[in-house]
């Protein structure tokens, strides 16, 4: 409402941003995971002189920086392109609350990637010593980046106490936060351990591939050992709202999670039984296999995240399409046209309610909705008449617990539901349009 | 009529504008260098790249130094960037996220615009000479890329400036597949911007050129620091020109601003020139010089400096009415503020210990 809305034709703006954010917390878990990985491999290549383990080190640090310091580092910066064209609102809240927790990741970032360099240009030149200790300091400010970017996405499902005292402190260490903490640093570990079976499956001396095989199955069940516990904490930590849609109250939610758990326990077995027993058989393409699994429990358990949130963009203050639960009421009154600064129709009239209800499905619904693409409307509508649209859209909320109010008068309602049925070309009433719907 | 603009965020500020404006100076000016390394570099290490393939030895040894640096100035452009996008959108948030969403397209496809020219830059920086020679159009398809991303951020950065624009063209096109060719400023301000990345780049190869002075290697050092002087030198007179260009562009009132109107701006501007001037002289007299080096250097990160006092009273003159700094209230995060500022010492301690480390124990082992 407060700004011009962005069009992605059958995606939606959401759906970017879901797909740059998933192919980013993909890559920057291994980041942080990684960075452990790399300093403990080496240390332990240093301790037992083991000169291949080292040079298998030398050689994941090589894919390590390629994928997280080009593509984690590049998609990172996406996410903030692509919320700042989807949730303008949102995202300038997030900014005004934040700047400092950002600004301070900045600077862990900032030390991340000048150590990453360092230490995979310094291999030849630095002392051993040296050189694992640059190792260290690469893994302490990836994890301090995670430790205080966590901070702000828990703050969107559980903004706690900063609602009411509107305290950095308070929205940074919010109900979620430790165990979304202790969450990710599961997945960070397991999925290091993911990326690290793909390198060590392509070692080419057989009893070290099978021994780093072994090593790296390891971390998997570690960060595995981990998420369980951390899980159920958090299913604890999110408001009740959310935990009703996770389990039944959206079934596309319930089933994401479902498949998002199932896979896990897939990926655990099976790097059990093939990676962990058999590792001189593992091969690259299963490890490859292994991380696209991976890529998926990822993609579902990240959207399952975003989803549980809805109808918000920040819980209980901001709603997905930029509209603020404090607004509503206002606005059933005085009219959300006439607040929709970038609206081409400013009112209701006669012989504009189409094209009136095409701009408030613009600026009310589209945030989440497309018309035939992703979470399409059409279809989810059909053969409604207009009546009985306008009646849903005046209990949105209470019909659909993840959606947020409709904002506007009775006349704008009314347009919207007459834009609506256009879609399917006004399917008949059965009796006479109701005046209350107009 | 007033232009249309969101409403300011209701959350307060979490410190005073003036801060945010010292942070965006300092974190803006470090990531124009950068910038500057990483356009001017590609595009020398491109041309380097080009005569080296056709037999001359020193631009292949030229080329071969510039772009195994590449990819770590393409790293600290990124990183450096990072900040002064993040305080713009603290003060100028509701110009700023408007305007991208305009041109919400080619906004976002900087990301994979800019992933690709690094990962170009990787694929060089990581071949063998012969390889590389083999595959040079990847850099110039990097070099390419990073201008593009440059001519965009161009594009956002003049829309921005003009929400009076804002409301006409989003009812007349909604798709986000626009960019700004309607914006007199524009072209001029990116070819300002390239030049001057040019000049920065070969004070570079200057320093290139003058780092490789060893025994036997005399004659690629004194060709770099003549190359690179050349680059510098040619790239500041076309910049007069461009530099004009981009003034006359400007609305009437900031030009005449800058062209006597106001004393304080039309001094930092000439200031600007004529330490580019005195920097490109001293490096046409001495360009082996150490000590010229470092005196054109310091007049250059000056030059930058100034400049960008010049750009931020140029917006102030255009937006500055609109951007409701005195409306907004203040809720200064004091605890928070200071690790950050803590932790901005602490890191630039680590980050310079790890570099030391690096350069004395790489020497060692030479």
């Amino acid at each position: 409402m407060d700004y011009p809305f962005w069009e992605v034709p059958l995606l939606g703006g959401g759906i970017v941003i879901a797909i740059i954010a998933i192919v980013h917390v993909f890559v920057s878990h291994f980041a942080v995971g990684g960075g452990l990985f790399l300093a403990l491999t080496e240390r332990k290549g240093l301790r037992d002189g083991d000169v291949e383990i080292l040079a298998y080190t030398r050689s994941h640090s090589r894919f390590f920086i390629l994928l997280t310091l080009v593509f984690g580092a590049v998609t990172g910066v996406g996410i903030w392109f692509a919320i700042g064209l989807a949730h303008p609102a949102g995202t300038s809240l997030l900014i005004h609350n934040f700047v400092w927790a950002w600004a301070i990741e900045w600077c862990f970032f900032f030390v991340e990637i000048a150590a990453a360099m360092i230490y995979y240009y310094g291999w030849n030149r630095l002392a051993p010593k040296t050189h694992l200790k640059i190792g260290w300091i690469y893994f302490v400010a990836a994890y301090m980046s995670l430790v205080v970017i966590n901070g702000i996405l828990a703050f969107m499902l559980t903004p706690g106490r900063w609602v009411e005292t509107g305290s950095f402190w308070h929205g940074f260490f919010n109900p979620s936060y430790l165990p979304s903490l202790f969450l990710r640093t599961g997945v960070a570990i397991s999925l290091t351990g993911l990326y690290a079976l793909l390198t060590s499956s392509m070692t080419r001396a057989e009893g070290l591939r099978a021994k780093l095989v072994r090593y790296s199955a390891k971390w998997v069940f570690a960060g595995f050992a981990l998420m369980p516990p951390a899980g159920l904490w958090y299913l604890f930590a999110v408001p009740e709202s959310a935990r009703h849609v996770a389990f039944g109250g959206a079934p596309a939610v319930s089933i994401f999670l479902l498949a998002s758990l199932l896979i896990s326990v897939f990926i655990l077995v099976f790097t059990w039984a093939i990676a962990y027993r058999m590792p001189a058989r593992f091969s690259p393409a299963l490890a490859a296999l292994f991380l696209v699994v991976g890529f998926s429990v990822t993609a579902t358990s990240e959207w399952v995240r975003e989803a549980v949130r809805k109808p918000f963009v920040v819980h209980g203050t901001l709603y997905s399409n930029n509209l603020r639960p404090a607004q509503i009421a206002e606005l059933s009154k005085t009219g959300f046209l006439k607040a929709a600064r970038w609206s081409a129709v400013t009112e209701v009239t006669s012989n504009n309610r189409k094209r009136a209800g095409e701009e408030i499905f613009r600026f009310q619904c589209a945030s989440c909705h497309t018309i035939d693409g992703y979470n399409a409307i059409r279809p989810l509508i059909r053969g409604w008449r207009e009546s009985f649209i306008s009646a849903q859209l005046r209990h949105l909320d209470e019909l659909k617990g993840f959606m947020p109010p409709f904002a506007g008068t009775m006349e704008e309602r009314g347009a919207l539901a007459h834009y609506l049925a256009g879609l399917w070309g006004f399917p008949p009433e059965s009796q006479p349009m109701q005046e209350a719907s107009r | 009529m007033n232009p249309t603009l969101p409403p300011i965020d209701p959350i307060p500020l979490p410190a005073p504008v003036w801060l945010f404006q010292v942070l965006s100076f300092v974190t803006l000016f470090l990531h124009i260098v950068a910038m500057n390394f990483l356009m001017g570099g590609g595009v020398i290490a491109a041309v380097s790249g080009l005569r080296g393939r056709s037999g001359v030895p020193h631009h292949r040894r030229l080329s071969d130094l510039l772009f195994r640096s590449l990819p770590i100035v393409n790293a600290a452009t990124i990183t450096l960037g990072v900040a002064p996008l993040l305080f713009l959108q603290v003060l100028y948030g509701r110009f700023f996220y408007t305007s991208s969403i305009l041109i919400a397209f080619p906004w976002i496809s900087i990301v994979a615009l800019l992933c690709l020219a690094y990962y170009g830059h990787y694929f060089m920086s990581m071949s063998e000479t012969v390889r590389r020679e083999k595959y040079l159009w990847i850099a110039w398809a990097a070099s390419v890329l990073v201008m593009i991303v440059g001519f965009i951020y161009s594009n956002n950065i003049t829309l921005m400036e003009s929400p009076e624009r804002f409301r006409d063209l989003y009812l007349a096109d909604r798709s986000g597949l626009r960019l700004n060719f309607g914006e007199p400023t524009l072209v001029p301000r990116f070819l300002h911007f390239f030049v001057a990345a040019l000049a920065v780049a070969g004070l570079g190869v200057v320093a290139f050129g003058q780092r490789a002075r060893r025994p036997g290697q005399e004659g690629f050092s004194s060709w770099a620091v003549r190359y690179g002087r050349n680059w510098f030198a040619g790239a500041t007179l076309v910049q007069l020109l461009v530099g004009f260009w981009f003034l006359l562009s400007q609305p009437a009132a900031i030009r005449d601003s800058f062209l006597g109107g106001n004393v304080v701006h039309t001094a930092h501007l000439f200031a600007a020139v004529f330490l580019a001037l005195v920097a490109a002289l001293l490096l046409m007299a001495k360009p082996e010089s150490g000590r010229v080096l470092l005196a054109s250097s310091g007049l250059l990160t000056a030059t930058i400096l100034v400049m960008l006092l010049v750009r931020s009273w140029t917006r102030e003159l255009r937006i500055g009415a609109l951007a409701g700094f005195g409306e907004m209230q203040v809720r200064t995060q004091g605890s928070v503020l200071a690790i950050f500022l803590l932790l901005f010492v602490a890191s630039l301690v680590t980050v310079a210990w790890m570099i030391r480390r690096y350069v004395r124990q790489g020497s060692g082992a030479a």
